[in-house]
């Protein structure tokens, strides 16, 4: 036991950790998405409300049912996860018939060691039809944990117990605890500056885990000066290629009510500048601004939704190269990204690969992938970017033909 | 099925696809397995290179750029490819003389149903006419007010087209347009379909 105790605290400071493959059944618009392969940069394509944001929660929920339930209060735990997604009946596929299990498996890796976790749970079937799990696994280099290994004769004997699971419940995932962490450390942002730039009139109501970055500032806020100080130096210099007018980056809480504020300098016609709170900044300034911290913020799995957004075509082009050098910097250069895009430019770095890209196509069976067929290898090998091979097949058919009244 | 009957489509525009559609669906033996729609030819030109090499790679790529105001096809060539690359057989780089409008205007009729013109008022010799797409916004001024709007850019605009320039046209090129009679009237057309059926032939 102490051997293994041992093991998983290097699994957890080990910032190698990759989850290599994952599968989803009934997963919102997946019936069967067996074994897709994740490396550390991965992109996830497809048209417009295929399930690429989807896929990015099915990652996102093994976060919300790992989180420690007692850090915030109704953090954590499988019903609370399902509940923030509005019900089983919302998350279920909708193609999945017969067979109404939902099932999430994610295998991990780091140099030492390979796991498998599975989660699998659907309604009871009766009385309230409470949502209960019908497997949950852990599997480390091959052999399947004993202590987790449900349902259990436990769990038979008092069905309670398979309303949350070991996952959640420190007192049952001490064998597996690296594992509890690193789902629970998972970053996700989609920055929506206009909830930063008017989070005063908008009001304090905020999403668990803030998704969408409203409470982008009280995070810098929160963060140990020297730490943050460093940061935003090297966001400073970032941004200094990509925003010419931009000079300095600062933080600084308002003098009368305390909130925090980001500062920065622009050139000016005045030899000492002007200078802007975030509410004054463009929207692109605040997304790379909210991309960069979160790339230097914790070791863990980060999910990217469209980064693409509100920035120039040319920035676009650099952004793989941008997180691999603010990664490169930092403390964890092999943390893994999965991002999703409908950016060519963004594809068009040539040292982005078609194994990297995840192509989700959808179909009368749901969403599956597509990968690359051997005309689209041939067209990488006659030059072209993964994403000039790849993206343009994804136009939905008849787009061609748009418009709203005939001839 | 054969790699080499698949045929990768790109085009300057939607029009210059629907061209292309046109000359490849003539041959049974062919299909198109993807199209691009370049906008404009830069990104084409950009690409001429790795066209190249794909249709070295056993993808036959057909290409329908405009002249616009090079004095000849050689001159595009080169420019696009450099001088000392060979062009590879299946690399179908196929030119619109001046334009796309231009294969449009060899077969008038269609376009004088649309516009409600007699096929006289339309240029006997679309060879000869310079500049294409501003002949057929000319005489689309005469089109009733519906059809006018559409392919008309605003008054004062710098745009070269009305929005809704390439939904009125790609579906005339799609079903009224008659091949066979635009390519006896335009040389550059007669020459690409005799690519494409040398093309079919070696893929039958």
């Amino acid at each position: 036991m102490q051997k293994r105790f041992a093991i998983g605290m290097l699994f957890v400071n080990n910032p190698d950790v990759n989850i290599v493959k994952i599968s989803l059944k009934n997963w919102r618009n997946f019936k069967h998405l067996q074994n897709v392969h994740l490396h550390r940069r991965s992109y996830v394509i497809g048209a417009n409300a295929v399930g690429k944001s989807n896929f990015l929660d099915a990652l996102r929920f093994l976060r919300d049912v790992a989180a420690p339930a007692g850090a915030k209060p109704g953090a954590g735990g499988l019903q609370e996860a399902i509940n923030r997604r509005e019900g089983l009946a919302k998350l279920r596929c909708l193609n999945a018939q017969k067979d109404t299990e939902v099932k999430i498996e994610v295998t991990l890796q780091n140099t030492d060691d390979v796991w498998i976790y599975s989660l699998g749970f659907k309604g009871e079937g009766r009385g309230n039809n409470r949502i209960v799990i019908s497997e949950e696994k852990v599997t480390k280099n091959g052999e399947v944990l004993p202590e987790c290994q449900r349902p259990d004769k436990q769990d038979l004997a008092d069905t309670d117990r398979l309303t949350t699971t070991y996952l959640e419940n420190p007192n049952a995932n001490k064998s597996f605890r690296p594992l509890a962490h690193y789902f629970a450390a998972i970053t996700y942002l989609h920055l929506v500056p206009q909830l930063l730039k008017h989070a005063d009139e908008l009001g304090g109501n905020r999403l668990q885990r803030d998704p969408f970055g409203q409470g982008f500032l009280q995070r810098i806020a929160e963060t140990a000066t020297p730490t943050r100080n460093a940061r935003l130096n090297r966001i400073q210099k970032a941004l200094d290629k990509v925003v010419p007018q931009f000079q300095e980056l600062t933080f600084e809480p308002d003098s009368i009510t305390g909130a925090p504020h980001l500062k920065a300098k622009f050139k000016h016609w005045r030899e000492s500048g002007a200078w802007q709170r975030e509410s004054q900044f463009s929207d692109g300034t605040l997304r790379l601004i909210g991309l960069l911290w979160s790339l230097m913020e914790g070791d863990s799995l980060l999910l990217l939704e469209e980064p693409e957004l509100s920035l120039n075509l040319e920035i676009v082009k650099k952004l793989p190269k941008l997180i691999h050098l603010v990664l490169k910097s930092g403390k964890y250069p092999d943390r893994q990204v999965i991002l999703t895009t409908h950016s060519e430019p963004l594809l068009s770095d040539l040292s982005v690969g078609l194994e990297s890209i995840i192509r989700f196509v959808n179909t009368d069976d749901g969403t599956v992938i597509e990968p690359a067929t051997d005309k689209e290898r041939l067209m990488l090998k006659s030059g072209f970017s993964a994403g000039q091979v790849l993206l343009p097949a994804l136009c939905p058919p008849g787009l061609e033909q748009l418009s709203l009244a005939g001839v | 099925m054969k790699l080499g009957n698949q045929i990768y489509l790109a085009a300057e525009d939607s029009l210059g696809l629907a061209f292309g559609r046109r000359l490849i669906n003539e041959h049974a033996a062919l299909q198109i397995w993807r199209e691009f729609d370049g906008g404009g030819c830069g990104r084409l030109k950009n690409n001429a290179v790795n066209y190249n090499k794909m249709a070295q790679n056993g993808l036959p790529v057909l290409i329908l750029t405009d002249l616009d105001f090079r004095p000849c096809c050689q001159e595009l060539f080169d420019e696009w490819l450099g001088e000392d690359r060979e062009r590879h057989s299946d690399f179908l780089l196929r030119i619109c003389v001046r334009e796309a409008e231009f294969w449009l205007l060899a077969n008038p009729f269609p376009l004088a149903k649309l516009f409600r013109l007699p096929v006289s008022k339309f240029p006997v010799q679309p060879d000869s006419v310079i500049d294409p797409k501003t002949e057929l916004l000319k005489l689309a001024l005469k089109a009733p007010p519906r059809i006018r709007k559409a392919l008309l850019p605003h008054h004062g605009s710098t745009a070269k087209v009305g929005i809704e320039y390439n939904d009125i046209l790609c579906p005339l090129v799609a079903s009224q347009w008659d091949i066979e009679e635009a390519s006896r009237r335009s040389p550059s057309l007669k020459k690409a379909r005799i690519r494409i059926q040398n093309l079919a032939l070696k893929y039958k």
